[in-house]
């Protein structure tokens, strides 16, 4: 599993934890050098979410604002980066449920299980084909929930049980929604549909 | 065992399964090579994907980059917008009101000027089609204001059906037509010959008309020159180069000319804003005079009152009320009041100098008279108070241009910096917009677009500083994105502008280059905005349309 970058821009843990208390005691300073450390990662964990850089760009100053208002609630036992997602993944679904009411954001679909084994050479033929800029252009096109979760899941580096509560879903079906985000994807990639479809056969029905 | 289904793959590289499961997976894993490529096929799905999302292929905005701080209020802004205010406080109290004021007293019973020609229709029936228009127009804008400021609200649907309705409501607005009016439109001479006789309102635009016989309306007239030979038994509007008015007119005059004269008679009431103004011996206006002329001759019968704002003028003729004249300031021009006049009311002057009274002149009453000097000392453009008070609105005007568009201010101070086309082109528009408005004015549809054009150029000219400040700041303390730096930039700028224009002589040229440098700039930031085509389409669709299998 490649840990999220996001995750990796942080201070020493005795510094953040400094500086957080220092937050927490009002001084503008300390706050300035937390805002300073993550605001590049939550504007691009934005970026990749939301549909258009200026809903990144709203959503970054809203997000900070949230975070200092919440400093006091914010639990110095946890990792602060894993709280930091936490916050921006629910204002940035928050926005994008306000949004969109309409289907794609139900869990109707996720009760069914994809149980098919692909053909793992056609799957990685399809992988190996893609620029890094091409799978960013598929991404984008995606639905909002299933980009959310990946970038829940591999920008954002949450578990399971942090996506769950973020997307308002069942830990045991945040797998499923994950799998169907990657099926997805591929549909996206595939030069034809016939070749997504072979990777992933049958949908839904085991 | 049969092969592993992808879900259970995903969930053991993800450590979701249970620790017998998972250790049940892993002995199947170590038999089955199939398996195995299907994980690591897995596993470079994962490794392409949080490639392709933590790839940092986009640069942070710099605003993002540092903390916004709770706005504290510091002394720089209390002290501009203190000066803002200030400065609308004193043009208000030194200009405008003192100035409605002397046209409150000159006969306009008790109501304001302005409200008089824009509220009650004293000057034409049409301004409150206009005024209505105005007013919408003020709505509209604030609502695009309230739609910028709240657009984090209002998306797609909302703000489309928003601006969908303001059009709409403008529209709605447009005054109706007018009826029973006619239209005569030539490149050359209207003619109502002698003896004939209309029956409506009657709006010419021509190069010149002759109303030689009876019009039963209002005649409007747009051209060159006008004259009434014969009878108008309406109102005589007209916006032209010289009007002559010999035979009779049954209503009000009302004229913006370069000279009017009247020979012949007019029942009511004349007003006039002209270069020039004559109503030689033997004519007679029953009703009153308002003028605002450069040169007045006023040697015929005028039945009731004469007000006048004039630079030079005389006054030889029988007036059947009060005469007040108000005379230019600045002017060096004389006041003559002749021989045969004969002033039935009383008689005021206000003006730089007194009058030069005959003593054959008939007044009923010794003349009363006030001389006032130049502006107060605190006016004049050299003063330190004006320059204050003329940087405060100019500031006040660049920070609200700032806040709504950031990026234009700065591509267009930007724009300042090449001089040479944004004064080439900033030249042009300074002549060329105001002939096109008064054009436009000539066309009866123009005549809202026109003033209002002809508003926009003066309140263009005014803030195009601000662009020339912004950029005169950038060449200071160098170049910037964020709001508050561009402020400070503004700030500067204009303070060095400021104390550019009190420079003597050159001063003016200050003023009028950064004017101009300033429209052109922006002038041609929009042209560019518009000729810039829109952003690439989306790449199509990855997925090409196969054939049905």
């Amino acid at each position: 599993m490649v840990t999220g970058e996001g995750r990796s821009e942080g201070m020493s843990g005795v510094e953040l934890a400094d500086a957080i208390a220092r937050a927490r005691a009002g001084s503008a300073e300390a706050w300035g050098e937390i805002y300073q450390r993550y605001a590049a990662a939550i504007f691009r964990f934005c970026r990749r979410v939301m549909p258009t850089r200026q809903d990144a760009e709203d959503a970054t100053m809203d997000i900070f604002l949230k975070l200092r208002s919440k400093l006091d609630q914010y639990n110095p036992e946890r990792p602060f980066q894993a709280w930091l997602y936490k916050v921006a993944a629910n204002h940035c679904w928050d926005i994008l449920r306000r949004r969109h009411v309409r289907q794609d954001l139900e869990t109707g679909d996720v009760e069914s299980l994809p149980l098919e084994h692909p053909d793992p050479g056609q799957l990685d033929a399809l992988i190996s084909a893609q620029s890094g800029e091409r799978v960013r252009q598929a991404l984008e096109r995606l639905p909002v929930r299933a980009r959310m979760v990946l970038v829940l899941r591999y920008y954002a580096d949450m578990n399971y049980d942090e996506i769950a509560e973020a997307l308002g879903l069942r830990r045991t079906f945040v797998g499923v929604v994950l799998l169907r985000a990657r099926h997805q994807l591929r549909d996206l990639l595939a030069p034809v549909p016939a070749a997504a479809a072979k990777i992933a056969s049958v949908r839904g029905t085991p | 065992m049969s092969h592993l289904d992808e879900m259970t793959c995903l969930l053991y590289l993800d450590g979701q399964l249970e620790a017998a499961r998972a250790a049940e997976l892993a002995d199947h894993l170590g038999a089955c090579s199939e398996c195995r490529r299907l994980l690591v096929a897995l596993q470079h799905e994962t490794l392409a994907v949080s490639q392709a999302l933590l790839a940092e292929n986009e640069s942070v905005p710099a605003h993002l980059l540092t903390p916004r701080t709770s706005p504290g209020i510091s002394w720089g802004w209390v002290l501009a917008f203190g000066l803002a205010a200030s400065g609308v406080y004193t043009l208000w109290n030194v200009y405008v009101q003192p100035w409605m004021q002397s046209v409150q007293e000159s006969g306009f019973g008790g109501q304001y000027f302005l409200t008089v020609l824009l509220l009650n229709g004293a000057f034409w029936k049409g301004w409150n089609d206009m005024l209505q228009f105005i007013i919408l127009g003020s709505l509209a804008v604030l609502g695009a204001g309230l739609l910028f400021l709240f657009r984090r609200n209002l998306r797609r649907f909302s703000s489309l059906s928003v601006f969908l309705a303001v059009p709409l409501l403008f529209a709605l607005a447009l005054p109706p037509a007018a009826q029973a009016t006619e239209f005569v439109k030539t490149h050359y001479t209207y003619e109502l010959p002698s003896g004939e006789t209309r029956r409506s309102d009657l709006f010419i635009f021509a190069n010149s008309a002759h109303i030689d016989g009876t019009l039963d309306g209002d005649l409007i007239f747009f051209g060159h020159s006008l004259t009434v030979d014969g009878q108008v038994t309406g109102d005589v509007i007209a916006f032209a180069d010289s009007v002559r008015i010999k035979g009779k007119v049954g209503g009000n005059v009302r004229s913006f000319n370069q000279s009017i004269t009247i020979e012949g008679q007019v029942a009511r009431n004349v007003m006039s804003f002209v270069s020039h103004f004559e109503l030689p011996s033997g004519a007679k206006v029953d009703g009153s005079a308002t003028l605002f002329v450069g040169d007045m001759q006023v040697r015929g019968q005028l039945g009731r009152d004469l007000c006048a704002f004039f630079g030079e003028g005389y006054l030889d003729g029988q007036v059947g009320g009060e005469v007040r004249l108000y005379q230019d300031r600045h002017t060096h021009g004389v006041v003559v009041v002749g021989p045969r006049a004969d002033v039935a009311g009383t008689f005021q002057y206000r003006g730089p100098k007194a009058p030069d009274v005959s003593s054959k002149a008939h007044l009923a009453s010794a003349p009363q008279v006030q001389l006032v000097s130049e502006r107060p000392a605190y006016f004049r453009s050299l003063s330190y108070w004006y320059n204050a008070m003329i940087w405060g609105m100019a500031f006040l005007v660049g920070l609200v241009f700032i806040s709504l568009a950031p990026g234009l201010v700065q591509e267009t101070s930007r724009e300042v910096g090449r001089i040479g086309a944004p004064l080439g082109i900033g030249l042009v528009s300074f002549i060329v917009l105001p002939i096109a408005a008064v054009i436009a004015c000539v066309t009866v549809v123009g005549l809202g677009l026109g003033i209002s054009a002809l508003f926009l150029w003066i309140f263009m000219m005014f803030f195009a500083q601000v662009f020339a400040a912004v950029w005169l700041g950038e060449a200071i303390l160098g170049a910037t994105s964020g709001t508050w730096p561009l402020t400070g930039r503004l700030a500067l700028g204009l303070f060095i502008l400021r104390v550019g224009a009190m420079i003597p002589f050159l001063g003016g040229w200050v003023r009028f280059l950064s004017c101009v440098l300033g429209m052109g700039a922006l002038a041609l930031v929009i042209y560019r905005r518009r000729q810039r085509p829109a952003a690439p389409p989306q790449p199509a669709a990855a997925v090409a349309v196969a054939p049905a299998a």
